[in-house]
Parts: structure tokens; sequence; C-alpha cells
């Protein structure tokens, strides 16, 4: 598996058949209660991205690869910075959007279908710039 | 800037390399160059990495132990795909303890 439709189709199914109870108990045990993470940045590792990025509110973020929106929703709620989240599989943003309703987010946080090697943005629109083992 | 990438080190075999390549998520391969060399050639500056490969092993390991311990419901949910996750898991573990595969925080700046 090497194409990038291919690798779009595998997170697709990731992201369709593991979003289940018993998932979300996995994780917990994995990361904690206020994580829900499919890969290895921890919390902690996230805090890490908030405190080198000098995120507050105000700071524009862009996540490339944003999946699930772990860690940028994570650190929009925490910090009170603005997240833009990137990504090629829809099912990964459909969830994160409906988790950015949930949190009450929305307002702070916006999602792009796109790739990363194709970006719709203008330069110097964001501030800063992440992306969690990304392909 | 940051972001944190698993990546196969410089200087395996050519054996040790594609075992390491077998071991990761869909797409992943050396570049051939290192991150931060493709940093500094994109124009980035006080390019700075925190290896993180020891904790990637530890939440790696966790990942298979949790999901040991919900195997019934897990196989219920995923069907065929979890024991070709445990493998994957089991693969990838063993990988990292090999020194095939590490994970790094990169930070950079552009001026």
């Amino acid at each position: 598996m090497s194409s990038r439709r291919e690798v779009a189709g595998w997170f697709a199914h990731v992201y369709a058949t593991m979003d289940t109870e018993v998932h979300a108990l996995v994780q917990q045990e994995v990361f904690g209660r206020e994580a829900w993470v499919r890969g290895y940045t921890t919390p902690a590792q996230a805090d890490l991205l908030a405190e080198r990025l000098g995120l507050r509110p105000g700071v524009r973020l862009l996540d490339v690869g944003a999946g699930e929106g772990w860690p940028s929703l994570y650190l929009a709620k925490k910090t009170g910075c603005d997240s833009v989240l990137a990504d090629v599989p829809a099912p990964g943003l459909r969830n994160a959007l409906n988790r950015s309703g949930r949190d009450g987010l929305g307002d702070r946080c916006s999602f792009v279908l796109a790739s990363g090697a194709r970006l719709p943005f203008a330069p110097h629109t964001f501030d800063a710039v992440i992306h969690t083992d990304a392909l | 800037m940051a972001f944190y990438t698993i990546y196969i080190p410089d200087g395996l075999s050519q054996t040790e390399y594609e075992r390491s390549r077998r071991a990761g998520a869909p797409g992943l391969a050396s570049l051939g160059r290192s991150q931060t060399e493709l940093l500094r050639s994109a124009g980035f500056e006080e390019i700075e990495e925190i290896d993180l490969t020891e904790e990637f092993l530890r939440v790696a390991r966790a990942w298979g132990e949790a999901r040991r311990r919900h195997a019934e419901a897990l196989k219920a949910a995923e069907g065929a795909d979890f024991d070709v996750r445990m493998r994957d898991n089991r693969t990838r573990v063993r990988a990292i303890e090999a020194g095939l595969q590490r994970r790094s925080l990169f930070v950079a700046r552009r001026p």
C-alpha cells in the first residue's frame, strides 16, 4: 500500500470501524480519560506542542493530517487558540466536526478536506503549524 | 512549526530498512534525507529535535496490552481486522526494540 488514495482509504476504514465504546475504553486505558488518540501522541506531548508554539487565544493553528482532531481540538479547548484541521479522509474530519460541536468549539475550529501537499491557504495565514505522525 | 514523526533511522542495512518499512503504518518510508535537512532546505531555522523513542515504545506496548485485555469485545467489533491489528502492533514493538524505528518531536521557526 503506497499510493495516496490507498493510504486515505486505509484511514477511512480505520475511522469508520474503530469508533465504538470498547475502542474508547482502550484509548482511555492507554492515554487517560481526556484523550481520544489513535496513534502515539500523549496528552503530555500535546501540552508540549502548546508550550513550544505559544498557543493562546488569538493564535491561528493549522493541523495538517488532523485525523479525528487529536490533538488540535484538545489544544483549542485547553489554550483558547483557533484551530484549522486539514486532512484527506472525510470520515475522520466528520468525527472531529462532531466532537468539536459536542465540546462547544464550533466558532473556533474549521475543517478543510485537503492534502498537506495542496493546502488552499495563502502564505502567512497561520501563526503555528503542527502535524502528529501524519503521512 | 512543530511536529511528531515516526521515521526510519539512517544507517540501516537494506534488510533492516525493509523490515522497518513493513513494520510501519502504510506509507512509512525513509526519505533518504533527515528531517533537519528537509526543514533547513525549506527555509526553517532554530531547528530542534527531541527524541521520544522510549515513550513511543511504551505507548506501543500499552496499545497491545490494552487491546489484549479487551480482545473479545474488539474481535466482535473489528472482525478479521482484530488479528491484523494485533500482529501489526507486535511487529511495530519488535521494530522499535530493535532500533529500526524512531519517533521525535521537531520544532522549527521560519524567519
